[in-house]
């Protein structure tokens, strides 16, 4: 136990001395460069100070805006410096009207010192910005608000010009637009559509996609760029424009024709349309098999065999006269029920009767048949393998024949036997 | 004296139990036969002939099947057909050795001829048959027991010599037979002992219709040898005397005539027919044996004929080496019946 006790104890004064050597350090680090700015101001005069601290800037891209009652905005803010002394400013909002809030802001924090580098561009100047929201009582009027950055001799001030204006969101249009409104292919094609949305209200917004008009079976898929996969929403910032793929995959059957397709965008009651067609260009497709897929069979020399065949039109258009043949080898008679179909609907199959009788004097074993059938625009051929067989029968009559034969010779036994 | 006790005991012994004397005497008589066969020297003779025959048919398959893959795996164009691989063990033969079926065609017959030369003839001219019919049995066991108990010996030489082939090729090559294959080799195999049984039936013939010995040997193997070798010559002289194929118009002409009538002379001799027969049997893919036109070919496809199709092919030359069989056998049968025995 005592031993314990000591330990716990020799642990908790090595931890301290630690921790009193880290508070030295740091009390250091922070107090120096203080205490050289110190000697520094003391030593010079204001003027010479701002000049010395550099031309400090404070600016942001878009000092007036238009806000409506309630509404927010933010003012990306920018501190370039173009002397060569580094600087610590504090910052600080003036004027700001009563019920108004707003705060300085870097990606995740409220922000109330920035450090400056020396030259400082802006392109360096570090992620600050000031976002300002007005209550909804607020008075149409224009109001102007006072960043100052302060520190040291330094002060830069920067003046915001807001206006309140009810009917500030009429005045940014949001749009949204694609290049190629119209795309056509085959079937079996997957379209894709790459649309712009751009966000005019001045506010972040998300908006739901959706699609109208598209035929059952079909496939539709909204996928922004920054996104990894399909969405159904997609938020836009203030001012920013957000492409969206569009992926449009047609249903398998889909028949030959134009599609109108409209993609919506809605946000908050407001709806927007984009209007695209999908055409789907014809493609003519003819299988010859048989219904089951078997394309042997087998027959006897001079014996006709029925074999049922399917006609398929795998296309996405109607097939008409479409005409059987049938090659084979030489006096081979090859017949159909119908020689010529007239009409197969898309994507449906007709059923034919193909009477095929071999020749007679066909020898033993398989031969090939090449039923093709074809119109004017598209041909499919369907090989069968016909195997030529001989009567079983024949082999009857061999045993009949050998047992005469043995009967004949049991015969002449029994006759001249006895001796 | 002897002979009238005989026969007495002989007509005493019919009506008692005429099925059973005559069964027994067959049974002994068929004994005695196998007993002299595999004592004999001939037996000895026979059995070199068919161990030569056997390994040199093996060493001949075993030597083309390698030359064949050889020339298969050099060549990327030349197909060589593994399907019924088993089967050309029997059918492939090496570069100078013939192969087993068209060795058991030539030779196979031999063992017909020498079992059955001088079966009647040799025991009629040393008296043996004499004191044969005068004991009391059928006369007709005597020539039934003498064929039966030959073409046992025959049935056990083709079917030890082609299950010996089919073993060693097993063993040197590594080729397993499949199902279909060993139906295939059976019924083969039974076809070769009916043509081998053909000629020992033909060696009888001879032998109860000659006096010597020599006149039937001789004239046996006259008749394997015109049939073996002459008779091609003789069946293609004759189809060109009566369908000449000399100039381009004739061949036009005539040609299809003239190999038709050339292979039906050829027929008539029993060994091509067991050729012909044999090559369809142990190679599925003959699909005809007549002759084939082009026209007939036309989308032909390559394969093979099922065994049963096979049969059917070749079910006129099984019944027509049957018959001939048969024939040659009541002949001699009839004529030995006939024959006056006791009076020489």
């Amino acid at each position: 136990m005592g031993r314990t006790a000591g330990f716990v104890t020799g642990k908790k004064k090595r931890f301290a001395c630690g921790l009193l050597a880290a508070g030295v350090l740091a009390a250091i680090t922070v107090l120096m460069p203080a205490a050289v700015f110190a000697d520094e101001t003391d030593t010079s005069s204001q003027t010479e100070a701002v000049s010395q601290a550099g031309g400090l800037v404070f600016s942001t891209d878009y000092p007036g805006v238009t806000v409506k009652p309630g509404g927010a905005s933010t003012f990306p803010l920018y501190i370039t410096n173009t002397g060569s002394k580094e600087t610590t400013v504090a910052l600080e909002a003036e004027d700001l009207p009563e019920g108004w809030e707003g705060a300085f802001k870097n990606t995740s924090n409220e922000v109330s010192m920035v450090h400056v580098g020396a030259h400082q561009k802006k392109e360096d100047s570090p992620s600050l910005s000031y976002s300002l929201t007005v209550p909804e009582d607020a008075k149409e009027d224009t109001y102007t608000i006072t960043l100052n950055a302060k520190g040291g001799s330094v002060n830069e001030e920067l003046k915001l010009s807001v206006k309140v204006d009810a009917e500030e969101k009429k005045l940014g249009v949001d749009t949204f637009t694609t290049d190629y409104a119209q795309q056509e292919g085959p079937a079996g094609t997957k379209f894709s559509y790459t649309a712009k949305l751009t966000n005019n209200s001045g506010e972040n917004q998300t908006y739901s996609m959706s699609v109208q008009g598209a035929p059952e079976g079909w496939n539709v898929t909204f996928t922004p760029s920054d996104a990894g996969s399909a969405t159904s929403s997609v938020p836009v910032e203030a001012g920013a424009t957000s492409s969206i793929a569009v992926a449009v995959t047609p249903a398998q059957n889909v028949m030959a024709g134009e599609y109108p397709l409209t993609f919506m965008v809605d946000c908050a009651g407001e709806t927007l349309e984009l209007p695209v067609t999908v055409k789907i260009t014809g493609t003519y497709g003819l299988t010859a098999t048989t219904p089951n897929g078997n394309l042997s069979t087998s027959t006897y020399a001079g014996e006709s065999k029925d074999v049922v065949l399917s006609i398929q039109n795998t296309g996405n258009i109607d097939l008409s006269n479409i005409s059987l043949k049938a090659q084979a080898s030489t006096d081979w008679k090859v017949t159909f029920d119908e020689d010529t179909i007239s009409d197969i609907p898309a994507g449906q199959s007709k059923e034919v009767t193909a009477h095929i009788t071999p020749a007679k004097d066909a020898i033993l074993g398989d031969y090939a048949v090449l039923v093709t059938a074809s119109n004017e625009v598209v041909k499919s051929e369907c090989d069968l393998r016909v195997a030529v067989q001989n009567h079983t029968g024949w082999g009857i009559v061999a045993v009949v024949i050998i047992a005469a034969l043995v009967a004949g010779l049991v015969y002449i036994i029994r006759k001249f036997g006895r001796r | 004296m002897v002979k009238t006790a005989a026969g007495n005991a002989f007509s005493a012994a019919e009506g008692h139990n005429n099925k059973s004397i005559r069964y027994h005497s067959l049974t002994a008589l068929y004994q005695k036969e196998m007993a002299d066969h595999v004592t004999g020297k001939r037996f000895i003779i026979i059995l070199i002939l068919v161990i030569a025959m056997t390994i040199a048919s093996v060493y001949g398959a075993v030597t083309g099947i390698g030359s064949a893959l050889k020339d298969a795996a050099a060549d990327p164009k030349a197909s060589f057909d593994a399907s019924f691989m088993f089967l050309k063990l029997f059918s492939t033969g090496g570069s100078s050795i013939p192969s087993y079926m068209s060795l058991i065609a030539l030779i196979g017959p031999f063992i017909g001829l020498i079992l059955g030369f001088d079966s009647i003839n040799a025991e009629k001219n040393s008296g043996t048959l004499n004191r044969l019919v005068s004991q009391p049995i059928y006369r007709d066991s005597i020539i039934i027991g003498k064929f039966l108990a030959s073409s046992t010996l025959i049935t056990v030489m083709i079917f030890s010599t082609g299950i010996a082939v089919g073993c060693a090729g097993f063993l040197c090559s590594g080729i397993r037979p499949t199902g279909e294959e060993l139906v295939r080799l059976l019924i083969y195999l039974i076809f070769t002992d009916i043509y081998v049984c053909f000629w020992l039936a033909m060696a009888m013939l001879f032998s109860v219709f000659t006096r010597h010995a020599t006149t039937s040997a001789l004239s046996s193997i006259a008749l394997w040898l015109f049939f073996a070798i002459f008779m091609s010559l003789l069946a293609g002289i004759m189809a060109n005397a009566a369908y000449p194929v000399n100039t381009e118009y004739e061949q036009a002409v005539n040609g299809l005539k003239n190999y038709d009538l050339n292979l039906n002379l050829n027929r008539l001799s029993p060994y091509y027919l067991y050729s012909e027969a044999g090559s369809v049997l142990m190679n599925p893919a003959t699909r005809a044996i007549n002759a084939v036109s082009y026209a007939q070919l036309v989308g032909a496809l390559r394969g093979y004929l099922p065994l049963g199709q096979s049969l059917l092919l070749i079910w006129p030359h099984l019944v027509g080496l049957l018959a001939l069989t048969f024939a040659a056998f009541t002949i001699s049968y009839v004529g030995f019946m006939r024959q006056e025995i006791r009076g020489n």
